[in-house]
């Protein structure tokens, strides 16, 4: 099959169990990703912004095959994911990687960080002898700027900071020259003040390693800068409701969730976000995810609800711009 | 500085310090601190995690948890309380009556078992509103006040609010016995993006509404640009620097205070180029010698690394503490 993403997500459905229903009732399941089509080009950024909950994270692993989907496919070069085998997929596995939200969990805590960061080049036997290793840690240390590399290679990562221990993870993820990274949240839980040096740091990568990224996020302020130049998606309870190129989204957004949710970001600059309104929802709290409305999931917070249409079916993601596609019945043509 | 606006104060905080005490290790969550809180502001502390924000905010209730103690220091409420000095029923009244604090995770502090309006019923009930009706009324108009429908909230059980009912429940509550301050402990921290504008909204509403002084903890700048008249910035246990909000965005003056500035990205004008602070959080149990940021402040001199600076008024409302202020752009 020839497309011409890396990463391709075609109608992929992730359902969850979410316990019983009641008491020995039977038991619920929500679809956490609901139909997604989405897909990731050859040295691309893409910022995936949605809320807590709305399925960004599940997404993002069901797209490096951490998760396997109910429905739908993954495609990685064109081949689906869940039907490799053998080298094939070792290759897949080498070739896309994920750095984790929360650097106090994802790494080993009885392991040196030597011994974390070889792991995968040990797993894939990609270097012979323990002084190439040896060097490929130093060098990977040096990139992250862990320096001097000799003092953080024997470290545990109790022994390191918040921000020392992305950078850990970071050099763990990138140790295989992976052509697609996954980062879900990473500086989520970095102090402020350091959570700039972590962007930069993988922005930088970026251009060394020309990998794509899918770069996860709930706050717009990062996932704009971090995407810059590339697109950015926002998802909405399992939907991907807006596509777009980075900086028209902001400017020009058209689902009007997309609308609300920039309308409501705080900007730190006091002469404009005091004159700056929130648009008005009919409904400030989001549904239940198990439980969301028919038709267009926001229809019930929408201030332009259709009253017919939108509760009644759900609409696609057509593209109303050029390489602008947005999901809403105002922008089909 | 002759020509002083004289503002009146509710609170005046002179060289507070608050200590933890662990084994023989001791930390200054709070370091030398004062701060004079003006009656009807809204302030604004900000800090990192670990800069000693919610320690400070603790203190004006005299409510430091062991092991922490307030070693030295002076707090004193509307020119004549000195709060650190209550005890017994004048700290409990002083407590609801005078401040309240809606504490960080706050929406999670509601008793499950319990419908909302009983839990507000009872908190009346124990500060002298036994009258059941008058309680009712009291509880409804301050729903309303932060925009939730009395009637169905104080049937609901915390469980059937989603998060941003919850802390708007949870702020209403907090007036219930009309404070004159209210200290609100990263109010919006676990909410989601459109409900915290909401509250944030709904903050600057009880403000207009009931004149009440607040006090923003808080990590993001962004939301005190949103809600706060002055800020406040901390850092290892110290206020670094104090300005209108304006002033602060505007001309920085200490060099923590504009690199924190440089490192917050926004969504809107352009994609500024943003720069990190450089190094590490300061490890509070073993501090630099002089100014605490001096390991990663780009202006350090040898001044800066032998005595700490003061928190000095350089002008008007503008608080700083930095030997090398004058030189930051």
């Amino acid at each position: 099959m020839k497309t011409d993403y890396l990463v391709e997500a075609i109608n992929l459905t992730v359902r969850f169990k979410a316990g019983l229903s009641s008491l020995f009732g039977k038991s619920v399941s929500f679809s956490a990703v609901d139909s997604c089509s989405f897909g990731v080009r050859n040295g691309e950024v893409v910022s995936l912004v949605g809320e807590s909950g709305c399925g960004k994270t599940t997404l993002g692993k069901t797209m490096i095959g951490l998760i396997k989907p109910t429905h739908g496919t993954v495609l990685y070069e064109g081949r689906d994911i869940w039907r490799m085998k053998g080298k094939e997929y070792s290759l897949f596995r080498r070739n896309a990687q994920i750095i984790h939200q929360d650097p106090y969990a994802s790494l080993h805590p009885v392991k040196r960080v030597y011994d974390i960061v070889s792991s995968g080049i040990r797993y894939h036997k990609l270097l012979p002898s323990e002084n190439e290793i040896r060097a490929k840690i130093v060098e990977l240390l040096n990139l992250v700027g862990l320096t001097p590399p000799e003092y953080f290679m024997n470290k545990y990562a109790h022994q390191l900071s918040g921000g020392q221990r992305q950078r850990v993870a970071i050099a763990r993820a990138i140790s295989l020259n992976p052509k697609f990274i996954v980062a879900d949240e990473i500086v989520t839980m970095i102090d402020v003040s350091l959570r700039i040096g972590i962007l930069n740091l993988l922005l930088d990568l970026r251009k060394r390693l020309n990998a794509s990224f899918l770069f996860i996020t709930h706050d717009f302020g990062v996932a704009r800068y971090f995407a810059e130049e590339g697109r950015t998606a926002v998802m909405y309870l399992g939907s991907i409701i807006e596509v777009g190129k980075t900086d028209e989204l902001i400017h020009d957004p058209l689902h009007p969730y997309t609308k609300a949710l920039l309308s409501a970001v705080p900007v730190p600059d006091p002469t404009l976000s005091k004159k700056r309104k929130m648009i008005e929802l009919r409904k400030i709290d989001p549904p239940n995810p198990i439980n969301p409305p028919p038709g267009c999931k926001f229809s019930d917070r929408c201030p332009f609800l259709m009253e017919g249409k939108c509760d009644k079916q759900t609409p696609g993601l057509v593209e109303a711009k050029p390489e602008h596609f947005v999901s809403c019945y105002l922008f089909e043509s | 500085m002759g020509e002083q606006k004289n503002f009146e104060s509710i609170y005046e905080v002179e060289n507070l310090t608050v200590e933890y005490v662990l084994r023989n290790l001791s930390v200054k969550a709070v370091n030398d601190v004062s701060i004079k809180i003006r009656k009807g502001e809204a302030l604004g502390i900000v800090g990192e995690s670990g800069s000693g924000k919610t320690t400070l905010a603790l203190s004006l209730l005299n409510l430091v948890p062991s092991p922490g103690r307030i070693t030295s220091g002076r707090i004193i409420f509307d020119g004549e309380i000195d709060v650190l000095s209550l005890n017994g029923e004048d700290l409990r009244t002083f407590r609801w009556k005078q401040v309240a604090m809606v504490f960080q995770g706050a929406l999670n502090s509601f008793n499950p078992v319990l419908r909302i309006g009983d839990q507000m019923l009872e908190t009346m009930k124990e500060h002298g509103v036994t009258n059941k009706e008058e309680g009712v009324e009291r509880a409804s108009v301050l729903l309303k006040l932060v925009r939730l429908d009395p009637e169905r909230t104080m049937k609901a059980f915390p469980h059937e609010l989603s998060g941003g009912m919850k802390q708007r429940a949870m702020i209403a509550m907090s007036l219930l016995l009309n404070p004159r301050v209210l200290i609100l402990d990263e109010p919006t921290t676990a909410l989601d993006v459109i409900s915290q504008k909401y509250i944030l909204d709904v903050l600057s509403d009880l403000r207009r509404k009931l004149g009440i002084t607040m006090i923003l903890l808080t990590h993001d700048l962004a939301i005190c640009a949103e809600l706060a008249d002055r800020i406040a910035v901390t850092y290892a246990g110290k206020i670094v620097e104090i300005a209108k909000t304006e002033d602060l965005f505007l001309r920085p003056k200490h060099p923590y205070s504009t690199g924190l500035i440089q490192a917050t990205p926004s969504v809107l004008g352009d994609v500024k180029s943003l720069k990190p602070i450089p190094g590490s959080p300061p490890d509070m149990f073993s501090l630099p010698t002089g100014c605490a940021f001096n390991p990663r402040c780009p202006l350090a001199a040898d001044l800066c690394r032998k005595s700490v600076p003061r928190l000095e008024e350089v002008s008007e409302d503008r608080f700083i503490a930095c030997h090398r202020w004058r030189e930051v752009e």
